[in-house]
């Protein structure tokens, strides 16, 4: 399968009065096309905004911004932002933001929410625009009665269902999904789930889907970055990384998840992540790791894991 | 869409008030309606600022309902008794004659009913001539009782306009024959119209019981003249003390029509005065939130600035310096409200919808900053902003009104704030002509409670925190 999405070193700093937020900070990874990628990790260490930087949907205060990201041997982050907008986003990648739910303007129906990006885009009409939505509304399982529906007629899961709807209706290649299924209830996320992957199946798709739920990204996932204040710690096939984790933070996420046919108490990792602003020196989960050597305030070197997967840790290097 | 609004209208429709409103208002765009189609806008301002047109108007007039109410039946409208249209009771003769050279000679022979308990309010002749040629005029005044009185005689040689009322010569005259009559003099000042239509015996010389006469009037007027093709035609007009629905002001205007098309003028001053600031209000207030930084600094100081600007003294200043019409008015007018309270309060619900997801949403597909503004902020703050629309109406009314007093307006258009001018200048309120204070405030009353009623019942319905389910 060829590469679809390589990125190398990518940052992200957000400029406040205290200092600079190191939101992503020299992020690598690459996906397959049909692949998807998992990015997980504890709120608050940079998951969303390496979503957004995938996009280029940054808020004002960008204070650095740079890096390649390589889309279909392109690298997306030399176009400018007209050109960005015109090629990339919503025809290639496309974002179903956090609170999905609540992303749907309450006075708007459906159906303009759905060809929005379409008219946006000038890929259609406004009446093959109307057409291409109820096909799509009828693919993700919403009759297409609601067309006409306001957003507040529709259960949270409907609308979530419309979101991806939209995410999907300009074709994109990537779909990047930031807690795709956190705001339901269990059934839904389940529906959500299969949902997401049946349209992964039928299109080809692939999905750059950000969450903490590491159970619910267990099903869908084919890679998984681990993500730790601003750097991903640990990259690697879903297999190696949730049945073999090296990294010790992996270690202690995936120790916090409980699960059902073991007999076994759930830990925690204890402390919270680190201010982006003024992170540890070397490795960063330093003050919170047990298997922290005097070493560990130098920088970690990147460990290579089978073909392209990799973790930063000094565990791991090599004598 | 069309089964929401149907169902908002049915939901309105349960409030008494929204009905009561949205009658009064329909009452007003009906009587605008009628206002429009039977008088157009330039025939109507021609005609209310031609003293021409309404010269056959009593002056001052109540409405003639009053006389439903009171025994006196006071005299309605005007008797106009016209040479040139042959009507009952109007002959005349065009001789010709020769005497020492030729000549001719007119006459003219009015009758007329007079049965009011009141005497007229006034009496007015036109003797339209057709040469320059001197004619000698006389005009005698028959009452019905049989005593007649010579008022007129005058060589004229052109068109001539002749006020009874205030001729002081003829008063005194009357004055000197009622003396002479009675052998005592009258204890008030006498009117001409005393002197035309009182019974002249001992009632006529205290004011308490002079008596009319009543029954039919005869007024005959003889004219020579030189010009044997000489021509001599005569209207006269007596005045009466009532008219129409709404009676007549200082100007005899009738104020029905000043009424009738202040209709429109109010409703659409305050109707477009109340959208467009509504609105520029809203699109700068959203610009401001959206862009925010150094955007949302300037249009915030620059209101902050305009709002210490007192309106009422820089509106004065700007109309001495230009004078305006009432639609330049408007547009003053509205300039000058958009920076106030409302940009802050609307800037308020922006800086709170722009944090919206759905916000965040759009701007990830890519929606453009304009598109963001118009389609997904503007229309979250519509619904609470509609009643401000409609509560807003009257100020504006109001505010034309205030203006066109203090001499600050349009002063061709037909508003009742004008009206209310005229009458405050005119004294209405010491002559007691009260009517013409009452209709125009009434008017601007109503409307305010028509618009203030349907405004109060979007609120409840539109603004989430006051809906009652």
């Amino acid at each position: 399968m060829e590469e679809i999405l390589r990125v190398e070193n990518l940052y992200l700093y957000f400029r406040t009065s205290r200092g600079d937020v190191k939101a992503a900070d020299g992020v690598s990874f690459s996906v397959k096309r049909g692949e998807s990628l998992a990015i997980i990790g504890e709120s608050g260490c940079g998951k969303t905004s390496l979503a957004r930087a995938l996009i280029r949907f940054l808020p004002r205060n960008v204070s650095m911004y740079k890096g390649k990201i390589i889309l279909d041997g392109i690298d997306i982050m030399k176009l400018s932002d007209k050109e960005f907008d015109e090629k990339i986003r919503w025809r290639k990648i496309s974002y179903v933001s956090q609170a999905a739910m609540n992303s749907l303007n309450p006075v708007i129906k459906i159906v303009d929410h759905l060809v929005e990006p379409l008219i946006l885009k000038n890929m259609a009409s406004k009446k093959e625009a109307v057409e291409r939505a109820r096909e799509i509304l009828k693919l993700v399982g919403i009759s297409e009665d609601f067309l006409d529906r306001y957003p507040f007629e529709l259960s949270g899961g409907m609308r979530q269902r419309v979101v991806i709807a939209i995410s999907l209706i300009t074709r994109p290649d990537i779909v990047i999904l930031d807690e795709p299924t956190s705001a339901l209830d269990v059934m839904t996320q389940a529906n959500i789930m299969n949902l997401l992957k049946e349209l992964k199946r039928r299109f080809k798709l692939t999905y750059i889907f950000i969450t903490h739920d590491i159970g619910t990204s267990s099903e869908l996932a084919d890679k998984v970055a681990v993500m730790y204040a601003g750097k991903i710690v640990e990259f690697g096939t879903a297999e190696q990384v949730y049945t073999d984790p090296l990294h010790p933070y992996s270690k202690a996420l995936l120790n916090s998840v409980p699960r059902l046919h073991e007999e076994r108490v759930p830990t925690f990792v204890p402390g919270s992540p680190p201010s982006l602003i003024n992170p540890p020196e070397g490795c960063r989960f330093r003050p919170r790791c047990p298997n922290a050597m005097p070493i560990c305030v130098k920088d970690p070197p990147v460990v290579k894991i089978g073909k392209n997967g990799y973790v930063k840790c000094w565990l791991y290097a090599k004598k | 869409m069309s089964a929401r609004l149907r169902e908002t209208i049915k939901l309105l429709f349960k409030y008494k008030s929204f009905v009561i409103g949205l009658f009064i208002i329909m009452l007003f765009i009906v009587l605008s309606a009628y206002a429009m189609l039977t008088i157009p806008y330039d025939k109507a301002i021609k005609m209310w600022n031609s003293i021409e047109y309404w010269k056959d108007y009593p002056k001052l007039a109540y409405p003639a309902w009053i006389n439903k109410f009171s025994a006196k039946k006071l005299p309605e409208g005007t008797i106009i008794l016209d040479s040139r249209k042959k009507g009952l009771g109007i002959s005349k003769t065009v001789q010709e004659i020769v005497f020492g050279g030729k000549g001719v000679l007119i006459n003219i022979n009015m009758e007329f009913n007079y049965n009011y308990d009141d005497f007229p309010s006034e009496v007015a002749m036109w003797f339209y001539i057709n040469t320059t040629q001197p004619m000698l005029v006389k005009v005698t005044w028959i009452k019905p009782d049989g005593t007649s009185h010579l008022i007129y005689k005058e060589v004229l040689s052109t068109y001539q306009y002749y006020r009874l009322t205030g001729d002081l010569k003829l008063i005194s005259d009357f004055t000197a024959y009622i003396t002479k009559l009675l052998g005592r003099k009258p204890e008030y000042q006498m009117t001409t119209e005393i002197a035309l239509f009182a019974k002249e015996d001992e009632s006529i010389l205290s004011k308490e019981t002079i008596k009319l006469v009543k029954g039919r009037y005869k007024i005959k007027i003889e004219a020579r003249g030189d010009d044997p093709n000489a021509n001599l035609d005569v209207k006269v007009d007596i005045y009466g003390k009532v008219y129409g629905l709404l009676g007549t002001d200082d100007k005899r205007r009738d104020l029905l029509i000043g009424i009738m098309w202040g209709a429109p003028l109010a409703l659409s001053f305050g109707v477009l005065a109340s959208v467009m600031t509504v609105f520029l209000q809203m699109i700068i207030a959203a610009v401001g939130a959206w862009y925010g930084k150094w955007v949302d600094h300037l249009i915030s100081r620059v209101n902050e600035i305009i709002m210490v600007i007192p309106f009422l003294p820089l509106l004065i200043m700007i109309s001495y310096f230009y004078k305006f019409s009432i639609w330049t008015l408007l547009f003053v007018v509205v300039g000058l409200s958009i920076f106030g309270p409302g940009i802050k309060t609307y800037r308020a619900m922006f800086l709170q919808v722009r944090e919206m997801p759905y916000i965040e949403a759009a701007q990830a597909y890519g929606a453009s900053n304009f598109r963001i503004i118009l389609r997904y902020m503007v229309p979250k703050v519509l619904p609470t902003i509609i009643p401000n629309i409609v509560l807003s109406v009257p100020s504006f009314v109001f505010l034309e009104a205030a203006l066109a007093i203090l001499g600050v307006g349009d002063p061709q258009a037909i508003t009742w704030g004008k009206i209310l001018d005229e009458a405050y200048v005119g004294g209405a309120l010491y002559w007691g002509l009260y009517h013409w204070i009452l209709a125009p405030s009434l008017c601007l009353v109503l409307i305010s409670v028509g618009f203030a009623l349907m405004g109060f019942t979007l609120d409840r319905v539109f603004n989430p925190r006051l809906r009652e389910m």
